[in-house]
């Protein structure tokens, strides 16, 4: 009897012995899962190399599109010529050269356009991303023209869109540079968009009668963009530009040559300062701020 | 023998603790998840690194909010964007995502009418959340940004 009962502790030490076994080696195998996987994971992070901030990552590619395809600009241009035909008004016959920049200097100071609003369309969107003008306000908007500038609400103000008129109205700034034009090439009526524009800086004075108006010249396209279609050309560019000249001249306020500043001999955008011809990289908006910053 | 089994199955329980233990969102390098998106992903627009002031100013977000940011944009021609963000903590980072959720429906007003192409880009971006961590990426190929993301976060 006593044997037997011996016999069965010692059966059941063994079965308890293996089963202890058995929760021992899982346990330790559970754990051992757990500690490999956080170990991959720091592992893998730390494999990946960490690059400089201001490496520009040039991407080529079959896909590029243009927006002088782009159904969107087409319709706006279709869309708004219903007008009159072209007003016989003359420009203003002035022999006195037009107002550009003073003799060029560069700002001195960081908080140069700490005060200053820029209005155009995508491509000064493009500077707002890559500028160096400190802490410049930008009023910019995909496909903005002159006539939208004054009607479109573009501009997030205190959680709400406004437009840039009523914008202006709200903050005061002492600069106000305005770049638009290219979305106008295609317009059927070349006056309709110098009187626009004219409009529009009569509103901006309005809104901020103290401050400085600058027009920016239209920049250049590509050479491949400029002849590839019949609107969006350096040749028309350049006849707008020739006429916002005079408009400047006529509403006393001043003209800047920015196309310079990005253009090659031929008066073309150099093929490496854009992927589709039209809207400026990096490298190009900081040519495009740097002009800016010496002339005043 | 049974001391030594006992003694034997506290230290695997508490090796199993310690190899279970740590559930938390680890640090993340938002640097090298947006480096590695932009490397990875074939882009059709030239991608720059932006200002994290011109970051924040575009999400309408500040520091209070954002510990860290990491971006590249297009030059306009595109919808294309990456932004990686590291909220102040979990709470901040529901704020990040609220803005970036914005920022996609203004890319969405203003590329319908400009470039309609891209708005197939911005139909479902990529937009994730992991913890204080928020990414971003609008491109062609989110299987890619998927799986670039997915990597850091597990």
């Amino acid at each position: 009897m006593r044997k037997g009962r011996r016999y069965r502790r010692k059966i059941i030490n063994r079965t308890a012995m293996i089963v202890v076994l058995i929760c021992t080696v899982s346990l330790v195998v559970v754990g051992a899962m757990g500690a490999v996987h956080e170990m991959d994971r720091v592992i893998a992070k730390e494999s990946v190399p960490a690059q400089s901030k201001t490496e520009n990552k040039i991407c080529s590619s079959e896909k590029s599109e243009s927006i002088a395809s782009s159904k969107g600009s087409v319709e706006q241009k279709e869309n708004h010529k219903k007008k009159p035909p072209e007003n016989s008004t003359p420009a203003k016959n002035n022999s006195s050269p037009p107002k550009t920049n003073s003799k060029p200097q560069k700002v001195s100071s960081d908080n140069y356009f700490d005060d200053a609003v820029f209005i155009g369309d995508s491509r000064t969107e493009g500077l707002r991303n890559y500028d160096g003008l400190g802490n410049a306000t930008y009023y910019a908007a995909k496909g903005l023209m002159v006539n939208t500038a004054l009607t479109k609400p573009v501009v997030n103000l205190n959680g709400k869109k406004v437009t840039i008129t009523d914008a202006l109205k709200q903050k005061k700034f002492n600069k106000v540079y305005i770049m638009l034009g290219l979305n106008e090439l295609g317009w059927s009526s070349f006056q309709t968009f110098i009187n626009d524009y004219g409009k529009l800086i009569d509103e901006v004075k309005k809104c901020e009668p103290q401050s400085k108006i600058y027009v920016q010249s239209i920049l250049p396209v590509s050479k491949e963009k400029s002849q590839s279609n019949k609107t969006y050309t350096n040749r028309n560019i350049n006849r707008y530009n020739e006429e916002l000249v005079k408009l400047a001249q006529k509403k006393d306020v001043i003209y800047l040559e920015v196309n310079k500043a990005v253009s090659d001999s031929e008066g073309n955008l150099p093929k490496d300062a854009s992927n589709d011809g039209i809207h400026l990289n990096s490298v190009y908006c900081q040519k495009w701020c740097e002009y800016l910053k010496v002339h005043k | 023998m049974k001391r030594f089994f006992i003694n034997i199955l506290a230290l695997a329980m508490i090796f199993t603790v310690a190899g279970c233990a740590n559930k938390t969102v680890a640090n993340i390098d938002t640097d090298a998840v947006a480096d590695k998106l932009a490397s990875e992903i074939k882009f059709a627009d030239q991608m720059s690194n932006i200002e994290d002031k011109t970051v924040l100013k575009l999400y309408g977000l500040d520091e209070n909010s954002v510990k860290k940011v990491n971006a590249y944009e297009s030059t306009g021609a595109t919808a294309e964007e990456i932004a990686i963000f590291e909220a102040k903590d979990e709470e901040s980072a529901k704020t990040v995502k609220a803005a970036a959720e914005q920022r996609i429906n203004d890319q969405r007003a203003g590329f319908e009418d400009y470039q309609p192409k891209e708005m197939e880009k911005l139909k479902s971006p990529v937009l994730k959340t992991s913890g204080k961590y928020v990414f971003l990426c609008v491109s062609d190929d989110n299987s890619t940004a998927n799986k670039v993301i997915d990597s850091f976060i597990k």
